[in-house]
């Protein structure tokens, strides 16, 4: 396959999952006028051409205000959106292999799989070891259910322990490592028995049951109180290193992202604006969305109160139905109006790809940041 | 029917003019059953046992249910709540909405009640236009910002404002903190800002209070409070709060869950959880004790130092 | 699927509210009936529902007994009331005697006739006597008896061979009871003996009044006011056969007033009392498959409707919306000249047309329940549409499939009473909307036969609020917890 990031992955074995390209595009329901006019088919661009790739053993953030195509993202590796185009290369374990291999579905490699190729029956192997926690510690578990149903369903679904004793065993081992304790009291009582914090760690029981390689979070402790959300946190690492996980981690609070994230994407209205490590994104932003972002965040400082907050941004967030023109930040940009006579109008005429710089540590989409308008070096870090 | 909670119990603060009192706590801390109720409008099945709510002077309690809507509601005190984004009428423009109290509590005609619509509109940074909109038209940011010329319409001394920016993106947060910021200002607005965000707070609050189980356990103007917190809960709660700029510290967090209110612990409501507990803290639960200059701190402890 | 604990509990709240436990009563009442009936009711009367010839010796149009203060309770003593009569075989001469001596009360009123039934079996002459023992000890021979010349003949009185016969014999005696000659006989004798003149006009008198006569008592009133003697009677029947081999049997005495039994009878002389008890059955059969199949059916239709969605649902739905748009009653009517009118038929038509409605509700319910972040969550994990529609969206719709199958029961009653009453249901099954529908084909309402009318009307409502009280409660206690 002819395929630069298939490529690097071949080359480079630590890399877990390749994202290339990818694109959600929703269709909007076309009215009776629409017909009459014949009107060309619109679509809501969740995600529109995305590329990524992740190393075993990080946790990577997805970080962006809400529609930006962060969840979508997330969600379509668990094949919970359709995929208008796009590859998802990923390296699962070789358990796995085995089995999409003996039910006769195609590998590269022998050790990778374009899951967004699947059928539901092949990527139904993959969901062994790809999981989900969701934001929403109330909706994400069936109220109908014990915790042990809930926490048996992925065993049961994946065929995996046929004898229900051993199940059971797994079951309160793995209420254990979440710090659910005494477990056989938690099995047998129901979520609204549970507090928040308490269910979000049955939700991250349930994700780590079947021993995946890779974890999607959308945004797993924003519904949470303060206080609980530091020891969720600490907990995810915890298992991380203990488990030898691989997190995507869905975040809009980049407070958050700084502590948890290694490397993190900022992304708007469906594409990345910027992407490189975690903490120097935030604390250097290279792209103006990014800048305003991070500008755009209250501290506990008390100082903060006597004027008002500047933060570089213009107007609303457009709809992902009527995407702007070339770059798509553009009609919100502070930095260009600053710079027009420098970029003149290519920011409307021409969208930015993603360039690198510093050594393929940061890389970001912005004219102001492409050929002669590179900015001067950041300090040495 | 379980037992009695005691959502908020024993609070006592005061507050005056162009001065933002925050009130900082988590869920089931009682911050919202407190701004319901000073309103005079405790969350049912909630009833005011006891004590008295002075506003502007006048005690809103003693007051008979009508009247209070006529004198109290809207225009001394008006309230912008959780959720607010759903506070508006579907069938109705956001102008006749904002109107409405103008003319039932003014006694404007239509035009006139508009004609004020539009320009509160405009005060919150809105376009006049959107007076002719319908809700479902207008973003969440909009919303929220209508929410506010709404609760401004009759030019009410306080507002109290619970979790105003929970649901909004950080730009839009920042953008509606720096709109209440303006109407401290320039109109001299006072505001009681209930939020669990610390860093919200921050950004608008001289004097906060901090709420645990129904009470208050600490009080004071807000460097005091963030610079030099003297209850655990309150230490507790700075230090799990992850930090966009300067050291990465590891986050501390509070162990255990907040306590059931039908059968609180005996003595400091907090002990259960408290790094710091000792004896005195398990058999009976401290007052409110000075501190500092003009800080309070509800606790054992704090009080020894 | 709710735990017992849950069930349990569910119970306890059913039978807390009043509705529910008031249904839940009812129910048990109209179940045992249904199907104790072979020990409350009388099969044999149903078996013969449609055998008119069974019917004969029933008063016919005649009201339940307890509404007629003045009639004389019908009475059907048969061969098997042992208690009731007394069986002797003896010799006279050469005659062989089977001799019978049936007992039977009269009060308030006199039968308006008296029906002997016997089977019969011999094979030489044989002759037949027959008398009436008063409670006051007179004998009033209503054949010749055994100081006479010569035996009444079994063809005199039953019209049968007297010389050879085998099978049932059958007499009205209201003919003898009602002979003139009675009141000559007996009654002038009896009335001078006790010093009262009989003239020619009173014996005129006495003739007239025929069979009240011999029920009467004696005094000197009888001729102007005439008074009941209340009491117990003994008709006496001996068979009379030079056959030394004669066989008989006590089939049936009938006593037939002019009302009977609990809930009276037909036109036919039919005891409506089984046909209202056996109609329990039919209603609960009907009531109970039609709502079990049709909320069935719906419920998983809906369910799939909505949970697919996109052109599966709107086919599916647009198909739904149509029949229940169609109005079943004037179909049924339409089909029923059509098709056999069988009652199986109109089962299968009800459920064919009562299923949208459910359909329509638990769409409704998947296509809220498939938004659900734990269903999606599910999918996530890898669970198939099968597994999600059986373990996440069907248990939650149950609760209201229960409610919404006991509130279908009535439905269905209702309407196969309406069809069965307009004549187009099953002939051969008793329901209680066919003896509506008899009853109006003999103007039932025009000449006041309420006991025809009333009755069966009661039970469909009966019927039906019992469902009604038990689905409302269900619907009441598992409604607000269906969100726990």
């Amino acid at each position: 396959m002819d395929n630069e990031l298939l490529t690097i992955m071949l080359k480079d074995p630590s890399i877990i999952l390749g994202v290339n390209n990818l694109k959600v595009w929703y269709p909007i329901r076309k009215g009776l006028m629409d017909y009459i006019y014949r009107r060309k088919q619109r679509f809501a661009k969740a995600v529109d051409g995305i590329s990524f790739a992740v190393r075993r053993g990080e946790t990577f953030c997805l970080a962006g205000e809400s529609g930006c195509g962060k969840t979508t993202t997330g969600k379509s590796l668990l094949g919970l959106t359709p995929i208008t185009e796009g590859n998802a290369f990923f390296r699962p374990r070789k358990e796995v292999i085995n089995e999409l291999q003996k039910a006769g579905f195609s590998t590269i490699n022998s050790d990778i799989v374009d899951i967004f190729r699947l059928s539901w029956k092949g990527l139904k192997y993959v969901k062994r070891d790809i999981t989900i926690i969701y934001q929403d510690p109330y909706g994400s578990l069936n109220p109908s259910a014990t915790i042990k149903d809930i926490l048996e369903e992925p065993l049961l679904i994946h065929g995996l322990l046929k004898d229900e004793q051993e199940r059971k065993e797994i079951i309160y081992q793995v209420l254990e490592q979440v710090k659910l304790t005494p477990a056989a009291d938690i099995a047998a009582r129901y979520p609204h028995q549970l507090s928040g914090g308490q269910r979000q760690r049955v939700a991250i029981a349930r994700a780590i049951i079947t021993r995946p390689s890779l974890v999607v979070a959308d945004e797993p402790v924003s519904m949470l109180d303060a206080s609980i959300r530091a020891e969720i946190l600490e907990l995810m690492l915890d298992l991380k290193r203990k488990l030898n996980l691989t997190y995507i981690f869905i975040t809009h609070d980049l407070a958050v992202a700084r502590y948890i994230c290694d490397r993190i994407a900022i992304m708007y209205l469906g594409k990345i604006v910027e992407i490189g490590d975690a903490r120097r994104v935030i604390e250097n932003p290279m792209h103006p969305y990014t800048q305003a972002l991070v500008a755009a965040i209250p501290e506990p400082e008390p100082k903060n109160r006597l004027k008002l907050r500047e933060v570089p941004i213009k107007g609303e967030i457009p709809s992902a139905v009527n995407i702007p023109a070339g770059c798509r930040f553009h009609p919100r940009c502070v930095a260009r109006d600053k710079n027009l006579e420098r970029l003149g109008d290519i920011c409307v005429k021409q969208e930015p790809g993603l360039t690198t710089l510093n050594n393929d540590e940061r890389l970001v989409a912005c004219w102001l940041y492409r050929n002669s308008y590179e900015l001067s070096p950041e300090k040495s870090s | 029917m379980r037992g009695i909670v005691k959502a908020v119990d024993n609070v006592s603060f005061s507050l005056e003019k162009e001065t933002v009192l925050g009130i900082a706590g988590e869920s089931g801390s009682g911050k919202s059953t407190l701004a319901w109720s000073i309103m005079g409008l405790p969350p049912p099945p909630g009833r005011i046992i006891e004590g008295r709510i002075f506003i502007d002077g006048i005690d809103v309690l003693s007051l008979k249910e009508e009247e209070r809507r006529r004198k109290i509601l809207w225009q001394k005190v008006s309230m912008v709540f959780q959720g607010a984004i759903n506070a508006f009428n579907p069938v109705y423009t956001i102008g006749y909405q904002i109107a409405e109290p103008l003319m039932l509590h003014r006694g404007y005609s239509k035009k006139e009640a508009l004609q004020k619509a539009a320009e509160l509109v405009k005060s919150v940074g809105l376009n006049p236009d959107v007076i002719h909109r319908y809700p479902h038209e207008l973003s969440g940011g909009m919303k929220q910002r209508a929410v506010i010329a709404m609760a401004l319409a009759l030019d009410p001394p306080l507002l109290i404002a619970d979790e105003p920016t929970t649901a909004l993106d950080v730009v839009v947060q920042a953008q509606i903190l720096n709109l209440l910021k303006k109407l401290k200002f320039e109109r001299k607005l006072s505001v009681i800002l209930i939020t669990h965000d610390l860093s919200v707070i921050a950004e608008l609050a001289d004097y906060v209070a901090v709420m645990y189980a129904g009470r208050i356990v600490e009080y004071g103007p807000i460097e005091e409070i963030y610079n030099n917190p003297r209850h655990p809960y309150t230490q507790l709660l700075l230090s799990s709060i992850p930090r966009l700029r300067g050291t990465i510290d590891k986050l501390r967090f509070i162990p255990g869950e907040p306590p059931d209110l039908i059968n609180p612990p005996k003595g400091c409501k907090f002990h259960p959880r408290c790094p710091f507990v000792f004896d005195e803290c398990r058999v009976s639960e401290p007052d409110l004790i000075t501190v500092g200059e003009n800080h309070l701190a509800r606790c054992w402890l704090a009080s020894k130092r | 699927m709710p735990s017992r604990k849950r069930i349990k509990e569910i119970f306890l709240l059913f039978v807390k509210s009043k509705m529910g436990l008031a249904g839940l009563i009812l129910l048990i009442i109209l179940a045992s009936l249904a199907v104790l009936f072979p020990v409350v009711g009388d099969q044999e009367k149903i078996n013969n529902w449609r055998n008119y010839e069974y019917w004969i010796d029933y008063p016919k149009k005649a009201p339940p007994c307890w509404a007629q203060r003045n009639s004389f309770p019908t009475q059907i003593i048969t061969g098997e009331d042992t208690v009731s009569y007394e069986y002797k075989v003896f010799r006279v001469n050469d005659l062989t005697v089977h001799s019978y001596i049936v007992r039977f009360i009269i009060e308030r009123n006199t039968p308006t006739s008296m029906n002997l039934r016997l089977n019969v079996s011999y094979n030489k002459t044989t002759y037949v006597y027959i008398a009436i023992v008063r409670p006051d000890g007179q004998i009033v021979n209503l054949t010749n008896n055994y100081e006479s010349p010569t035996l009444t003949s079994m063809r005199t009185v039953f019209g049968v061979s007297s010389s050879s016969y085998n099978g049932t014999v059958y007499k009205n005696l209201a003919s003898y009871i009602n002979n003139p000659q009675i009141a000559n006989l007996y009654i002038a004798p009896w009335l001078e003996a006790n010093n009262i003149a009989v003239g020619s006009t009173e014996l005129s008198v006495l003739s007239s009044k025929g069979s009240q006569i011999i029920f009467m008592k004696l005094t000197p009133a009888i001729l102007t006011n005439p008074e009941l003697l209340e009491g117990e009677y003994k008709l006496r029947v001996d068979i009379i056969s030079r056959d030394e081999s004669v066989s008989t049997g006590f089939v049936s005495l009938s006593l037939i007033g002019t009302c009977y039994g609990v809930l009276g009878t037909d036109v036919y002389g039919r005891d409506l009392s089984q046909a209202v008890l056996y109609g329990i059955r039919w209603a609960l059969i009907i009531g109970l498959l039609v709502a079990f199949v049709s909320t069935l059916a719906g419920g998983l239709y809906g369910i799939l409707s909505g949970y697919y969605g996109g052109l599966i649902d709107e086919i599916l739905l647009r198909i739904a919306q149509i029949v229940y748009s169609i109005p079943v009653l004037p179909l049924l009517i339409i089909l029923s000249y059509m098709l056999k009118p069988s009652i199986w038929n109109l089962v299968g038509l009800l459920i064919a047309f009562g299923w949208p409605g459910t359909a329509l509700v638990t769409r409704s319910m998947a296509l809220q329940l498939k938004e659900e972040t734990y269903v999606e969550a599910a999918r996530a994990f890898g669970a198939s549409h099968g597994r999600i529609i059986l373990k996440y969206i069907l248990p939650q719709t149950l609760p209201y499939l229960f409610a919404s199958m006991a509130l279908g029961v009535p439905g269905a009653i209702l309407t196969e009473a309406a069809v069965s009453f307009l004549g187009l249901g099953d002939p051969t099954k008793i329901t209680w909307g066919r003896i509506l529908n008899e009853a109006q084909a003999s103007m039932a309402t025009v000449n006041g036969y309420w006991w025809w009318v009333i009755p069966p009307g009661l039970m469909i409502m009966m019927a039906g609020t019992t469902f009604i009280f038990i689905g409302y409660a269900l619907d009441t206690v598992l409604n607000p917890r269906l969100k726990r």
